[in-house]
């Protein structure tokens, strides 16, 4: 569904990915690993188009997107929960998952529209006590709900998830790792950032690890989780030398 | 019996119709490590903008060792010996990693205006003392590789890190930590709690941690107050709290 | 009074209202959609009622030469935004603002070339007499005016809340990076944000103008009206500008009618201070609550500055010092006057460069504290008998003074209402100057003022002129170096990324910005004191709104964080009519005057462009001044 191969990304003279080769097959979830600053919040950008390639390739279901606007790789069905959340502080919970249909929406805002709201309060029940509020004077967690929902409102086929159990208390963490499980049976395909090893690789068909805009290790979820030694050279490398 | 470093008596905070806060009671005792969970918007983060003079209480106090604070200024409570890091990581986008941690320790002294054009001894001293601090906590959590980088270029993780060394940098006898973990792997957080335990016994500083990594905070403090929408509902030892079945319905799930 | 003089009243304030509330708006719509503020949009308006103007005299029918006239605003407003704002992709809030002041400059230089600056008048729409409503007589005109508002307002709400495009104008507004993720295209929003500003502001002044005559000058005062009604009744929510507006055009038909029409500007700004202490987000802007997330004030430019004093910056103090004494020896007579002037300009700009570049607070009034000081200076020496250095110290007290009491008020509040109420300020100032003719000797001022004297030596000659004004703009310049290399220059940086972080560190935020605004304020009165006594006489001519705008050009081709650059953007503001002068040898046409505006105007923009554009930043980077920290947020796609 999703392929990549030989991405360079730089920030001016910081060379963020040095060639990053990753595949994604539908119906998966994949996870990708790796320490501060190992370059996966750069790949996610990279993929959804907020940022641009020096070299490489990205494909999705079969065709070239690297020369495409974010909104057209919407439109294709990539969805993407940014990291840090990026809400729009001074607009209601409604009108930012709302706005996460954004690159679908015609003129007007559709009646049809309340279908995607629905299917997102029900999976977060909290956002639809919370529609009105405004998003900036939610709690760390609320916002990160909206955030998740918001990916969710464009219906995606590939849903990119940079860190998205940030800041969730523990049960929400759980619940989100079985929405997430759910996604995958509703056939949606997920890619996953996480720092969260463990739990991240229990639940991913398949992981990538990355360090230093590379990556190190790919394999199994269920047998990365397993190989102690690689576990520990990734979590240890906690500082990288720029 | 000494008086305790914070003391937060009847704390209410209403956001409209919300009560966010409501008559939140307990305290902090000195050089105490001790946490605060509950589930997402039980009104953590208000709580700590309400002692730290961000927010107006609707009713209730704040007592920072022994004094009301309730009602002053961040500015002013934050001179007085408190410090704090913030769940939305911010740190100076315009100034590199080690001129962030020196902001640390403005607080450290008060120098006028005309001091500071005349760069007389005061404002020397100042500087000096705020560099010397920088360095020493830049090193000991780890950033000397970076400090001369824009704090904003960062990954979040050490963005985190960083913003605890600028927190330390004011040597605080009260630190409110919100959520510093959020966004470390493992190995970091655990040298992350382990630096914050003896960080805090060197300079004799109590701890407020909000995470909701339980693993970290189980692991650092030696009482934990849960919280739920906007209410106490337990304080106690963390192997108390952590069968507690309040606790465990509201928060930690089966 | 009766009931149908009142009523008169009433009706006329409507109107005027009307027009403010229109180009309220449209300041609105820029603001919830860029987060900027467009100065240019008075201008706008009066372009186009000149535009309609003109087509409509050169025969063509009113049913097209008003709406193409709006159309043609909406061109210029979206043409602006392409050509000079979306390249200008590092440029912080307040250099932006700057880029529509100069697109303000040329427009008034265009219709000044074009047309003169004598008033012109489009037909009404509906021939007949005013219509009478039982002792009230109601223009036609104006009926019409009120009428499209009346659908201009229900349309721009209904467009922010219910169609995609107004939901995502708001969104990148209020964080851009998140609208990337959605795919929100924040270049096509701003180019139509502008245009559309364009289009009602165009359309307003065609309106308006068979009431009143349109004129060259007339845009700074409705531009200003509009914002000030849009501020009064809430900035950021739909109909607040249009309540706003119509209220304050009211205020004004009232205190013109029953107080003074002399004071009516104070009043106006009077007004304005009062509401933004009592409700500072309007009067429809609710109250204003802490939020979780904060949007950054302004956004940041990538290179870390150098916050402690290096040996660079001692040679370049002493051998600065150096030049200016070598430049007094030798300098040719004629060009004495004009380095006396860039001195004087300097002060004014060091100023700046702390307020505006370090603590991100823009002021369109320091003219306001030259005057204070030009006028304590005139009124001690002349009338009192003090001597000048006592005078110019009172004159410091004064505008120190001034400055803190009015941050006081200000600076609680986050945002550019700085910018607003000191231009209000400036205008209670030449309205004081103006009328006050007891005390600031009315329009024609203080003449006969002594030269400048020191411990009973009087320096009368041009060239101790030059030394004494070097010699205070060195000071200014020493005081501002020690500043912005101390921990105070260092807590104004991080007071612009995060104010609550750097509360939280214990820098008191609003003493710290009242402190430098006082300094800036006390440059620019020392400023203002040494000007009368080298011209001998003042009034308040020349401190106008042109001279901000001077002082602004100055300020962003000298750099906003340089204090150096002060002398070099001074010296081109001073210098640059004085060339034009020449060239044109003594031609006192109109056409000179609109073209050295377009050049003012052009410059400004060319040189915040020059400064902000990734290409030049990038060349600079590349020919090699850069320290360790030189990390370049290229996040954006390259367009
Ligand atoms: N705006 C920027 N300017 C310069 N360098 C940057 C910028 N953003 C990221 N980098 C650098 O790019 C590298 C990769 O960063 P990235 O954010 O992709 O890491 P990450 O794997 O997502 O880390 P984390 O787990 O902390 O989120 C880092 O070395 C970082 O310093
Ligand atoms: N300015 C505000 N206006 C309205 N409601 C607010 C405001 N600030 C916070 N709230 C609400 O108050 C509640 C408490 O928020 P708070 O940020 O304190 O939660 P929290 O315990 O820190 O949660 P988290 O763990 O998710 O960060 C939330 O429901 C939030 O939506
Ligand atoms: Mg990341
Ligand atoms: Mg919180």
């Amino acid at each position: 569904m999703l392929k990549i191969s030989d991405l360079h990304v730089a920030y001016g003279n910081v060379r963020a990915l040095r060639g990053i080769d990753l595949e994604v097959n539908a119906g998966e979830i994949v996870a990708i690993l790796g320490p501060n600053g190992a370059g996966k919040s750069t790949l996610i950008k990279t993929i959804i188009g907020v940022l641009s390639s020096q070299r490489g390739a990205i494909e999705f279901e079969g065709r070239a997107i690297d020369a495409l606007p974010t909104a057209q790789r919407i439109r294709l069905g990539i969805g993407t929960i940014p990291e840090g959340r990026q809400l729009f502080p001074d607009m209601s919970v409604r009108e930012n998952l709302i706005l996460g249909a954004y690159a679908q929406l015609g003129l007007l805002v559709p009646a049809s529209l309340d279908e995607s709201l629905d299917r997102v309060f029900s999976v977060f029940p909290r956002l639809r006590e919370r529609a009105r509020q405004l998003a900036g004077s939610l709690s760390g967690g609320e916002a990160q709900m909206v955030a998740v929902g918001r990916a969710l409102m464009s219906r995606p086929k590939l849903l990119l998830g940079d860190e998205p159990s940030l800041g969730l208390a523990p049960i929400l963490v759980r619940e989100l790792l079985v929405t997430i499980s759910r996604l995958r049976d509703a056939g949606i395909t997920v890619l996953l950032a996480d720092q969260n090893a463990l739990s991240a690789l229990r639940m991913a068909d398949r992981a990538y690890v990355m360090n230093t805009g590379r990556i190190v290790a790919s394999g199994p979820g269920a047998v990365l989780a397993g190989d102690q030694r690689l576990l520990q050279a990734y979590l240890g490398s906690g500082v990288d030398k720029a | 019996m000494t008086t305790p470093v914070l003391a937060v008596a009847n704390l209410s905070v209403r956001f409209g119709g919300l009560r966010a806060v409501s008559d939140v009671n307990f305290t902090v005792e000195e050089n105490e490590i001790v946490g605060l969970i509950g589930p997402n918007g039980a009104g953590k983060t208000t709580i700590f903008n309400a002692i730290f003079g961000m927010i107006g209480p609707t009713s209730g106090h704040v007592l920072f060792r022994g004094r009301d604070i309730t009602g002053l200024p961040p500015e002013r409570i934050a001179q007085r010996g408190m410090s704090r890091t913030f769940q939305n990581v911010r740190l100076f986008g315009e100034l590199s990693v080690r001129e962030n941690v020196m902001m640390g320790a403005y607080g450290a002294g008060r120098c006028g205006i005309i001091a500071s054009i005349a760069r007389v001894g005061r404002h020397r001293r100042l500087e000096q003392l705020a560099a010397e601090r920088a360095d020493h906590w830049i090193a000991r959590l780890g950033l000397s590789a970076h400090a001369g980088m824009l704090a904003t270029a960062l990954p979040l993780g050490l963005q985190r890190v960083a913003e605890v060394a600028r927190a330390l940098a004011s040597e605080p006898r009260l630190m409110l930590l919100d959520e510093p973990a959020a966004g470390l792997n493992e190995i970091e957080k655990g040298k992350l709690g382990e630096l914050l335990s003896t960080a805090a016994a060197e300079s004799g500083c109590a701890l407020l941690l909000v995470d909701h990594d339980m693993q970290l905070v189980m692991g650092v403090v030696g009482r934990v107050i849960v919280v739920d929408f906007g209410r106490k509902i337990a304080d106690g030892s963390p192997a108390e709290v952590a069968c507690d079945p309040a606790v465990i319905e509201a928060y930690l799930g089966a | 009074m009766d009931a149908t003089a009142l009523a008169q009243t009433a009706v006329s304030g409507l109107a005027n209202g009307a027009l403010y509330a229109f180009v309220g708006l449209a300041f609105g719509l820029v603001s919830r959609s860029t987060g900027l503020i467009n100065f240019a949009q008075g201008d706008l308006t009066m372009l186009g009622a000149m535009l309609a103007a003109a087509m409509s005299d050169a025969g063509a029918p009113l049913l097209i030469a008003v709406p193409l006239a709006a159309v043609g605003c909406a061109a210029i407003g979206g043409g602006f935004y392409f050509f000079a704002i979306r390249p200008s992709t590092r440029a912080t809030m307040s250099q932006l603002i700057i880029i529509t002041v100069g697109l303000s400059i040329l427009i008034r230089g265009a219709v000044t070339s074009l047309w003169g600056t004598d008033p012109k008048q489009v037909p009404p729409f509906t021939q007949g007499a005013p219509i009478a409503f039982g002792g009230v007589s109601v223009l036609p005109q104006q009926l019409w005016l009120i009428g499209i508002l009346a659908l201009v307002a229900i349309a721009t709400a209904w467009f922010f809340r219910r169609t995609t495009l107004g939901l995502a104008l708001r969104a990148s507004a209020a964080n851009p990076v998140g609208a990337s993720f959605v795919g929100i295209d924040p270049r096509l929003l701003g180019l139509f944000a502008f245009a559309a500003a364009g289009f009602l502001g165009g359309l307003a002044g065609a309106v308006w103008s068979p009431i009143a005559y349109a004129q060259v000058d007339i845009g700074i005062g409705i531009g200003i009206k509009g914002f000030t009604g849009a501020i009064l009744g809430g900035l950021y929510t739909a109909f607040g500008p249009l309540i706003g507006g119509v209220l304050l055009g009211l205020f004004e038909a009232f205190t013109a009618g029953y107080v003074s029409s002399h004071y009516e500007d104070a009043l106006i700004f009077a007004l304005l201070i009062l509401v933004l202490l009592l409700r500072p987000r309007g009067l429809l802007g609710g109250s204003a609550g802490a939020t979780n997330d904060q949007k950054p004030e302004e956004i940041l430019s990538a290179s870390a500055r150098p916050t402690t004093f290096r040996r660079r910056d001692i040679i370049g103090i002493v051998t600065g010092i150096v030049a200016l004494g070598i430049i007094g020896a030798v300098l040719p007579a004629v060009w004495v006057s004009t380095a006396i002037f860039t001195g004087m300009e300097a002060m004014i700009v060091i100023g700046l460069v702390l307020l505006t570049g370090f603590s991100g607070q823009l002021s369109l009034g320091q003219p306001a504290f030259m005057m204070i000081g030009g006028y304590a200076s005139a009124y001690l020496t002349v009338r009192s008998g003090w001597p000048p250095i006592l005078a110019l110290l009172v004159g410091i007290a004064l505008s120190a003074s001034v400055a803190l009491i009015m941050g006081r008020i200000i600076f609680r509040l986050h945002g550019f209402y700085l910018s607003m109420a000191s231009l209000g300020l400036l205008m209670i100032a030449l309205t004081f100057a103006r009328e006050w003719s007891g005390i600031t000797g009315g329009p024609s001022g203080f003449v006969g003022i002594e030269s400048f004297s020191l411990l009973g030596v009087r320096l009368a000659s041009d060239t101790a002129v030059y030394y004494t004004v070097a010699a205070f703009a060195v000071i200014s310049l020493l005081f501002g170096m020690n500043i912005a290399r101390s921990r105070i220059g260092r807590a104004l940086l991080a007071m612009r990324s995060s104010e609550s972080a750097a509360r939280a560190c214990g820098v008191e935020v609003v003493g710290l910005k009242m402190r430098i605004f006082a300094f800036s304020a006390a440059t620019a009165s020392v400023s203002g004191s040494l000007y009368g006594h080298y011209l001998s006489i003042v009034n308040p001519s020349p401190f106008g709104l042109d001279a901000t705008i001077q002082q602004l050009t100055a300020l962003t081709v000298g750099g906003f964080l340089s204090l150096w650059g002060a002398f070099a953007g001074s010296l081109l503001t001073v210098a640059l009519p004085q060339v034009i002068g020449w060239i044109s040898g003594s031609a006192e046409s109109q056409l000179i005057a609109g073209v050295e505006y377009i050049l003012f105007g052009v410059l400004l923009i060319g040189i915040v462009m020059a400064q902000s554009s990734p290409m030049l930043y990038r060349l600079r980077r590349r020919l090699g001044r850069r320290g360790a920290a030189s990390v370049v947020a290229a996040s954006e796609r390259a367009p």
